[in-house]
């Protein structure tokens, strides 16, 4: 040892950090980690009652019976849809985008300013919005189909769909599509902002010395751009899937409390997260926060074995320089 | 203010087990009001040892003291010392004279006793304020940056940064200045006035300052003493020029001449010197057989005009010309090179056979450890 | 072969069209929110109102207490703004810039919880905010919103930009980490305090599941619950034109926030971003 004892060692630790830590651990101890592992364990408290906080044992009933809910089943298939259109839709048009910003050299403020609008809307607002423009009458989608002789279409309709299953599927299609295009229009402002950052990381020279080579604006975003880009790109995916897994706001705001088009009973567009907020809005039915509490534990496990496979699949695409 | 490092020593620790020895075991004084250059290559541990006197790096082992003050434990604000830093470290958003007197309004310590010097000192100064205001100027004037006091950092030069730096580490009067490479990022041009500009400073104020620097000349410029280091083991002190005429090892006499020193091999056997394998003189001392090197320094070999004693026979074999500077390359009898200043720009010609001799006291002998074993 | 593929008329080309489209939303909000209720029924929808209707934007406000909403959402959005840039300045300055026990973890675990999506976490926090008998009341609106994770993740990143010196001069010159972080680390930070200012004010602007939640009362909602009210008439048809006034009262304030700070927002994004 070089140290004899009695020479302590100042300046190591600074004790006066967790005066500048304690509230924000205090905030996340009570409102993040501790609700992370009461649902955890909530989700497997069998008859639990919310208010007494009876229940009895433990087991895996609350997540067999969602499993066997159908409008369970139907929410994950609507946020696993949502999560595989959205995602890689947006982030297509946001590169694409975000490409052509990063190459020219006026108004790319101008653009960028009009391009984050969406992202400071409101989520309700903006729905409603989107869901009169897609009205069969008044709306301003018919009516550019209109111009070139495409005849209206019911977008958000559900006559007659109670009786017959082609109706159903063909309305089902139409509500998909709508919120599909309502989450892309959501989600592209933050992803331009984050690629564009990345691009403009990029260190010129390797255009340079392409350009010097001859190489094709194609081949240089593919052999170049792209795979310098990769680590954004990974951070994109990520933090959409976080976004798009828990799809609802969007579709309240369209469809409403009922999550479907006038008509329909059967909750066509309920996503995972809608799927907990009804069985918490009936938290005075015994179970009924077990099995929200479920739902939520099967979101976070989905987004979980999704980022782990990408981040996995990710070592062979992603370059760190 | 006298500072004494005592066995003083730095190991950083690293991931794995052993941990990296910075500096090592250092005993050193350095007297009141000197302008000291710690120097050394990089890696050396100079700035290791400026920052343990600063305060801002722990101890591993050993003692600092202050004068009579052990300061081994006190934290760096408590010790008294100005630092400035290579890069000068202002504050990009605060105006020169807001960088200046941030030392004096932002510790408590200081403003306590600022006080009672406005209050004891019966200054000039109509009030408090105004007080603070004097001694801003007053640094400033002595760096000559008054003109400056409004602007940002980022709307000077780097020498004119470099001089709000000092200003604002004198104006607390610290007993001791520390700088760290203070030159390092400014242009040839600049450095030089800067440098004198520094020793300026320091004679004007007289205090204790420690200059780490890589660049030996500007150490040998302007500071009073030097003290070289290797590996974090001190290699010598002393004042310029007699480190530079006196090297303690081979690691100074060839860091010092920045190159512009002949390392020749050769060998000590029955109490002779052999320049390369040809027999050059007696020893004045009995030594043991051995191999050896031997510094000559380019400027110490001279033109014999004749066979006298301790000269030696070598031929031209390239010139060059820097500058005002005149060189000649020549080849000893077993093909080693050396190199000469050409001092009066003679046109020898190639292959041309010279008669050479070297300046007495400036034939430096080092063993193969590189310790020096004879200088005659 | 030609150097560019695309020629840079039809790069501007691309992205006025792309930027056309995404204004469709805003442009069809606006422009129905100051037709006449004759003129929405009208087919084809006209492009233009052929008069502005002004009075729509008072009749949503008296429909609706749209007013009362957005005064809500303008105490909640503040209160939350103030706490939460303080709660994560102060962690951020810690991770940044201070040595402690546990520093490693303690940051992986902030960093995890960016991971889970807070729809999981309103669970319990209901349950907690019954339990403290915190329904209808301000500090359940909030409370959860004081602690982001992202916020403390992107301060700590600018904040380690500043660089090393800067503290060390000022830890010789006997300057206090409170006073350092006060009168350097914030000036220098400037650009990312503001932008996670406004994105604590969009996440508040946006937020829906929660206060539906945590508030029955009208006079506690947030915009986002206000709006999901229809706007029908006597014979129960939606008034179109109402919603939309309502849609626009709504979006054009923070709308017009982002504009006015999109400088300092946009630089903060970059340089916080996600480097390291």
């Amino acid at each position: 040892m070089l140290r004899p004892k009695g020479t302590a060692r100042r300046n190591r630790y600074d004790n006066s950090a967790y005066f500048y830590l304690l509230p924000a651990l205090l905030l996340l101890a009570v409102f993040i980690v501790y609700p992370i592992m009461n649902t955890l364990i909530t989700s497997f408290k069998g008859e639990y009652r919310f208010l007494t906080g009876d229940f009895e044992g433990y087991s895996w009933q609350n997540y067999v019976e969602i499993i066997k809910d159908p409008i369970f089943r139907r929410a994950i298939l609507n946020t696993l849809f949502i999560a595989f259109v959205c995602i890689p839709a947006s982030m297509a048009i946001a590169l694409f985008l975000s490409l052509i910003l990063n190459s020219i050299q006026k108004w790319q403020g101008f653009f960028m300013t009009l391009f984050y609008l969406p992202q400071v809307t409101n989520v309700i607002a903006a729905g409603i919005v989107f869901a009169f423009m897609f009205n069969t009458n008044f709306g301003v989608i018919n009516m550019i189909l209109g111009w070139f002789g495409i005849d209206p279409v019911a977008w958000i309709s559900g006559q007659g769909i109670a009786s017959s299953p082609k109706l159903y599927h063909q309305a089902y299609a139409r509500s998909l599509f709508i919120v599909f295009v309502y989450t892309v229009w959501q989600g592209i402002s933050l992803k331009i902002i984050l690629f564009l950052s990345g691009l403009q990381n990029i260190n010129k020279q390797y255009y340079q010395a392409a350009k010097v080579d001859g190489t094709s604006t194609w081949r240089m975003i593919r052999k170049i751009t792209l795979p310098l880009l990769s680590p954004t790109t990974l951070y994109v995916f990520i933090t959409s899937v976080i976004t798009a897994f828990k799809a609802y706001a969007q579709v309240v705001a369209l469809f409403g409390n009922q999550y479907g088009p006038a008509g329909d009973d059967s909750k066509m567009m309920i996503t995972i997260v809608g799927y907990m907020m009804d069985s918490m809005g009936d938290y005075l039915s015994p179970g009924s926060i077990s099995k929200a509490s479920s739902a939520a534990m099967i979101l976070v496990v989905m987004v979980m074995i999704v980022t782990a496979v990408q981040i996995k699949i990710s070592k062979k695409w992603v370059h760190y320089n | 203010m006298q500072v004494r490092l005592e066995q003083l020593t730095k190991a950083f620790e690293s991931r794995k087990k052993d941990s990296v020895i910075a500096v090592n075991k250092l005993d050193l004084t350095i007297e009141s009001g000197k302008l000291i250059g710690l120097l050394g290559p990089s890696g050396c541990g100079k700035s290791t040892t400026l920052f343990m006197v600063a305060g801002i790096h722990d101890v591993t082992d050993g003692k600092i003291y202050f004068d009579d003050r052990d300061v081994t434990e006190l934290s760096a604000d408590k010790r008294g010392i100005g630092l400035v830093f290579q890069n000068y470290a202002l504050y990009p958003h605060l105006s020169v004279w807001d960088n200046i007197a941030f030392p004096l309004l932002n510790s408590k310590d200081m403003k306590k006793r600022l006080k009672k010097q406005f209050a004891e000192q019966h200054s000039n100064s109509p009030n408090y304020k105004a007080y603070i205001n004097k001694l801003v100027e007053d640094a400033a004037k002595l760096v000559e940056i008054t003109a400056y006091l409004d602007r940002k950092p980022g709307e000077l030069s780097g020498g004119q940064q470099q001089r709000v730096a000092i200003a604002r580490a004198i104006v607390k009067s610290p007993s001791i200045l520390l700088m760290d490479e203070p030159l390092s990022n400014l242009d040839a041009r600049l450095r030089i006035q800067t440098r004198d500009e520094i020793k300026r400073i320091q004679q004007q104020t007289g205090i204790t300052t420690i200059m780490v620097t890589h660049d030996q000349e500007e150490a040998l410029a302007i500071s009073d003493e030097v003290i070289v280091l290797k590996d974090g083991l001190l290699q010598q002190q002393g004042a310029p020029q007699d480190v530079y005429d006196n090297p303690a090892n081979q690691f100074v006499a060839e860091f010092i001449s920045r190159s512009q020193i002949n390392m020749v091999h050769g060998k000590i056997a029955t109490n002779k010197l052999y320049l390369g394998q040809e027999e050059w003189f007696p020893l004045p001392a009995p030594l043991m057989d051995q191999e050896v090197t031997i510094g000559l320094r380019y400027e110490n070999i001279k033109h014999a005009m004749e066979n006298i004693e301790r000269s030696f026979t070598a031929s031209v074999t390239a010139k060059a010309r820097i500058g005002g500077i005149s060189t000649v390359q020549v080849r000893l009898a077993d093909g080693q090179q050396i190199t000469l200043l050409n001092d009066h720009d003679e046109s020898l010609r190639e292959s041309e056979r010279l008669n050479l001799v070297v300046k007495p006291q400036s034939i430096l002998v080092f063993n193969q450890k590189g310790e020096k074993i004879l200088q005659c | 072969m030609k150097p560019q593929s695309m020629s840079n008329l039809f790069r501007y080309f691309l992205l006025s069209l792309s930027a056309a489209i995404i204004l469709v939303p805003f442009y069809w909000m606006i422009n129905t929110s100051l037709k006449t209720n004759a003129e929405i029924l009208r087919i084809p929808p006209t492009l233009f109102p052929s008069e502005f209707r002004f009075q729509n934007f008072a009749d949503a406000i008296v429909k609706a207490p749209i007013l009362t909403y957005l005064l809500n959402t303008v105490v909640v959005a503040l209160s939350v703004v103030a706490i939460s840039t303080v709660v994560s300045v102060l962690a951020a300055f810690a991770f940044a810039r201070l040595n402690f026990r546990g520093k490693q973890i303690l940051f992986i675990v902030i960093l995890g919880t960016m991971m889970v999506p807070q729809e999981m976490l309103i669970i319990t926090n209901f349950m907690t905010i019954a339990d403290l008998g915190w329904m209808n009341t301000w500090q359940a609106l909030i409370a959860p919103y004081c602690i982001n994770a992202f916020n403390i993740y992107l301060l700590r990143q600018t904040f380690k930009q500043v660089p090393d010196e800067l503290y060390l001069a000022s830890k010789v010159d006997g300057v206090s980490n409170f006073r350092f972080l006060r009168k350097i680390m914030l000036p220098l930070s400037k650009s990312t305090i503001v932008t996670v200012m406004i994105l604590s004010v969009i996440w508040i602007w946006d937020t829906y599941a929660w206060p539906s939640l945590v508030t029955t009362k009208d006079s506690m909602r947030l915009v986002s619950n206000g709006l999901q009210n229809a706007f029908t008439n006597d014979s129960g048809r939606i008034q179109y034109e109402i919603q939309m006034a309502a849609s626009t009262l709504v979006i054009l304030p923070l709308v017009f926030l982002f504009l006015m700070l999109k400088k300092y927002i946009i630089s903060g994004m970059v340089k916080g971003g996600i480097k390291g």
